[in-house]
């Protein structure tokens, strides 16, 4: 499938994947899903980048994981926050905040 | 992140896959799920939800690459890269390598001979509480006797006390008469050793007491008996006598290895004589007790000794010394030394590695400018140069520790023998553990200052002529010095023990010992005197009758061997000054001939008992009598009965190798004055080979229970008194050549790499009218100053050293400027051969093409 418009801005996926935690443990696909409905669609994680990304999250202490059974009782990995993935989440909304803020100005200006 | 869940990435590598897959097959299975519900057919959505994912191999890959050791896997590349880098130098790899291995085999070997001689207690349970009781009087240390070891037995502080010496015994085993080595212990012994036999059991008291009963050591039982369990029931013939066997005690428990048996005190020694000394006392210090305290209680009791028996302890003292202390004294110093030469010798090794890890990050300077340029970090850079020395290490302390296990063997086979616990000296993990971390401790100190050089961006315009280098500059001609200082005082070090070997060796020629035999008998010490002297007689006779034979003497002790009988001497009409404490020799007439000493007035003793008439040495004559006549005059050796008369002077021979001069010594006939060793000289032009035989089989006709321990070339048996200072000289002679050899492969690497950074600025001063000679000078000039200040440095070490070398060697030779002086050349010498390569090289500089060398 050809890499849509709607491709997620580098580095904004950890951002993404931290917020979708910040509800519960939730497995690979469920953050996929998730990102996808709660945006309408409009944001779409590649699978690619998805894996590796939580994988370097967990190795940075982020986040957790351990297996679980979905509602349809399939064997699957769920992810969860840890104490310091939430102040890093913190910290991101803030910088992406600050962002949004700053390009904005830049926009209004122009 | 972290390092350790990146080495657990790695470890668990088949882990984190298996997981991954099994993680991206319940994604395919959702999407697939979904896709259906949308209404896609089953096979359709299938192919969607795979082909949606993308490849899972390299999702796989990517996915590892963030946990996989990107670390390890760095180091890996660096470790390669050094590989191609370090074969593409042979000579650099192969010279450090070879330096590391050498000096890391040597120091680990020695290691091992310090930790088992010096520093591991005795073989005795609970060693450090056995301390010795050391008699002196008037200052001269003197053997105990049973009564007085009676008296240290009350000792409060002393939980159990005994006495020992040294016997040989003959044992008439399967093979014939052997002598063999054992000590004999009294009351308390087994107390006070603690033994614990592994077959059998202790010696009773009543056996401790002088019963005919025999403890083996583990080895004599492996050896002789097989390890036989059942030993214990049999008996052994030792000196014509039946003992029973009691126990075996293990290898573990010794206080000389060259011990076998352990025997009670024979019964006529039980008590002895108050004046006679035979006897070490051994005492277990009660748990809580110090030695000061028992020291303390000592020095009560012999006040209260000395004044309960004027005539045998006047002037009585006792020092208590540690066993451990003790047993290890005479091993601590030369193998102490031995350890500083090598340390040296290790020092040198890394400043060598560091110089030419240095003059290889001179040539890299433009290779990290690159390097730097294309994005690598000081870090990385840092990593990759280190990798390479450690490598180097790695290589290097492998071989050197493969060197260490036959450094070991071949150290105790050219120690000196005699050292306790030698044989126990073995490469064990610790031993290995410290010259590991020895050698990665050395290669990282040397190698982190030349990759933190070579790291440090130079940029690529630069041409290393910045501060950067300004300091590198100063590092090196640091490192030069250093070579020059240590290579100067290891090499004068070990020009002095030559020189000391030298000097010994020339004692020992000095008596012309070619065509001469020694035979060395001992008698057990309860061997009545009659029995030594009709023996001595009898084989002086029997040996003069060999063919060939010229002249046979005997005497008590050969010289230079050490160990002599000396008392305190009063002679008629002379005060004594000072200590009149003089060395007893029991001998024949003929020894002195025999040994070419020289008669130097008045005649010699006649060799019938009782005449009571001795000759004296120079040194007698010149000590005591002020030179005046000293025949005719009468002597009272050690307070005995009846006084001797003078009636010779004999030239010196020096009784201990390392003495500077001959202690005074009087010579009297044999029957005259019992000792249990005989040595006989025998003068002869058949050689060894064929009288060697005869005198066994005369000897064995004469005495079935004497039985020959040594018999050798006179050569021989004065030339293990003069193997100490020579092993020792050949020893730090070998190190101090290593360090000459290592000194000028460093200076030759700095000034080469000094040579190759300069070859822009050689170039530039050509073009501006420079000449190659001025050039050369100019370089020379700089190796001169060098030169001066690390031989300024290296005198000053020699001058520092002196005093403890001095103390750590008996009779070392003193510091002669004359050899200054040629130890100094010698460095000269090969500091010259070492920048010869890299000045010549200068008469290549071509103007043109060095202003654009890269």
């Amino acid at each position: 499938m050809a890499k849509g418009k709607n491709d997620l801005l580098q580095g904004t996926l950890t951002l993404l994947v931290l917020k979708t935690l910040c509800r519960g443990p939730v497995h690979g696909y469920g953050i996929t899903a998730h990102i996808q409905r709660v945006s309408s669609d409009q944001l779409r994680v590649e699978e690619g980048s998805l894996y590796p990304a939580l994988h370097r999250m967990e190795q940075e202490g982020w986040i957790s994981s351990e297996w679980g059974l979905t509602d349809t009782n399939r064997r699957a990995r769920f992810y969860s926050l840890t104490a310091t993935g939430r102040q890093q989440l913190e910290q991101e909304e803030q910088s992406w905040a600050r962002l949004i803020h700053s390009v904005a100005s830049v926009l209004q200006e122009a | 992140m972290g390092l350790w869940s990146r080495l657990q990435g790695t470890f668990k590598r088949r882990e984190v896959e298996a997981r991954l897959d099994a993680e991206l097959q319940f994604h395919m299975d959702m999407h697939t799920d979904e896709l259906i519900a949308q209404g896609h057919p089953e096979a359709e959505a299938r192919a969607m939800a795979r082909c949606q994912l993308g490849n899972a191999a390299k999702l796989r890959e990517e996915a590892r690459e963030v946990d996989m050791l990107l670390w390890i896997e760095n180091w890996g590349r660096d470790f390669k890269q050094s590989v191609r880098s370090l074969r593409k130098r042979p000579v650099f790899t192969l010279t450090s390598i070879a330096s590391l291995a050498v000096g890391i085999g040597a120091v680990t070997s020695l290691f091992s001979v310090v930790d088992a001689v010096v520093w591991k207690p005795v073989a005795l349970p609970r060693a450090e509480e056995l301390v010795f009781v050391d008699e002196y009087k008037k200052g001269q240390k003197t053997g105990s006797n049973g009564p007085r070891m009676r008296d240290w037995q009350t000792l409060s502080s002393f939980s159990s006390a005994t006495g020992y010496y040294g016997d040989s015994v003959v044992w008439k085993g399967p093979n014939g008469a052997e002598s063999i080595r054992t000590v004999r212990i009294y009351s308390g012994g087994t107390a006070t050793f603690q033994l614990s036999p592994i077959v059998g059991r202790n010696f009773r008291a009543d056996e401790e007491a002088g019963e005919h009963a025999v403890l083996l050591s583990e080895a004599f039982w492996r050896k002789r008996f097989n390890a036989d369990p059942a030993v214990t029931n049999q008996t052994i013939q030792l000196n014509g006598q039946p003992y029973g066997i009691v126990g075996v005690l293990p290898a573990s428990v010794t206080i000389s290895h060259e011990v076998e048996l352990w025997l009670p005190a024979e019964r006529t020694l039980q008590l002895g004589n108050r004046k006679s000394g035979y006897l070490g006392v051994v005492g277990r210090l009660k748990p809580g007790v110090t030695r000061e305290q028992a020291q303390a209680e000592a020095n009560i009791l012999t006040a209260r000794m000395q004044k309960e028996n004027r005539d045998s302890d006047e002037g009585l003292q006792a020092a208590l010394i540690g066993v451990s202390d003790e047993l290890s004294r005479d091993a601590r110093t030369p193998l102490l030394l031995l350890f500083g030469v090598v340390s040296c010798v290790l020092l040198m090794i890394a400043v060598n590695l560091s110089a030419l890890l240095l003059a290889r990050a001179g040539e890299r300077e433009r290779e990290s400018a690159l390097r730097t340029a294309l994005g690598a970090t000081t870090g990385s850079l840092i990593r990759l140069y280190l990798a390479e020395t450690l490598l180097l290490a790695f290589v290097g302390t492998a071989i050197g520790l493969l060197l260490a296990l036959s450094g070991v063997d071949l150290l105790k086979t050219i120690l000196p023998g005699g050292i306790a616990r030698l044989d126990q000296a073995r490469v064990d993990w610790r031993v290995l553990g410290c010259g590991i971390s020895l050698a990665f401790a050395v290669s990282f100190v040397a190698g982190l200052i030349p990759s933190w050089m070579a790291a440090r961006g130079t940029s690529l315009k630069d041409d290393g002529r910045t501060t950067a280098s300004r300091q590198g500059m100063w590092l090196r001609n640091g490192f030069v010095v250093a070579e020059i200082a240590l290579g100067l005082l290891l090499v004068t070090t070990a020009v002095r023990m030559a020189e000391t070997f030298a000097e010994v060796s020339q004692r020992t020629r000095a008596l012309e010992t070619s065509q001469k035999i020694a035979v060395t008998v001992p008698y057990s010490w309860t061997t009545p005197d009659e029995r030594v002297s009709a023996f001595n007689k009898a084989a002086m006779e029997r040996f003069s009758a060999l063919p060939g034979t010229t002249q046979v003497g005997m005497i008590d002790r050969l010289p230079l061997g050490g160990g002599t009988q000396s008392g305190e001497v009063e002679i008629s009409g002379i005060n004594p000054t000072g200590s009149m404490n003089c060395g007893k020799r029991s001998a024949s007439s003929s020894y002195f001939a025999t040994m070419g000493i020289p008669l130097l007035r008045g005649r010699l003793f006649e060799d019938r008992a009782k005449r009571n008439e001795i000759v004296v040495n120079e040194s007698f004559v010149r000590k005591f009598l002020n030179g005046t006549d000293p025949i005719g005059r009468k002597v009272q050796f050690a307070r005995n009965k009846g006084s001797l008369e003078i009636v010779g002077v004999v030239g010196n021979i020096r009784q201990e190798a390392s003495q500077q001069e001959a202690n005074p010594e009087l010579f009297l006939y044999f029957e005259d004055g019992f000792w249990p060793i005989s040595n006989f000289v025998i003068r002869s032009t058949t050689p060894l080979s064929v009288l060697g035989p005869m005198i066994r089989q005369e000897v064995g006709n004469l005495d079935s229970m004497v039985v020959i321990d040594r018999l050798s070339s006179l050569d021989e048996a004065l030339g293990e008194a003069t193997s100490a200072p020579r092993i020792r000289s050949y020893l730090v002679g070998s190190f101090a050549l290593l360090a000459l050899v290592l000194a000028a492969i460093g200076i030759h690497g700095l000034i080469a790499a000094d040579v190759a950074r300069r070859w822009k600025e050689f170039g530039i001063r050509l073009a501006l009218g420079g000449s190659v000679p001025a050039l050369r000078t100019m370089l020379l000039k700089r190796a001169a100053w060098l030169l001066s200040i690390g031989s300024v440095l290296g005198i000053a070490a020699v001058v520092g050293t002196s005093k403890l070398l001095e103390s750590a060697v008996e009779g070392l030779q003193p510091a002669r400027v004359a050899t200054g002086l040629i130890v100094a050349l010698l460095i000269l010498l090969a500091a010259l051969a070492a920048i010869w390569w890299p000045l010549r090289r200068l008469a290549g500089v071509d103007p043109a093409s060095a202003l654009r060398h890269e």
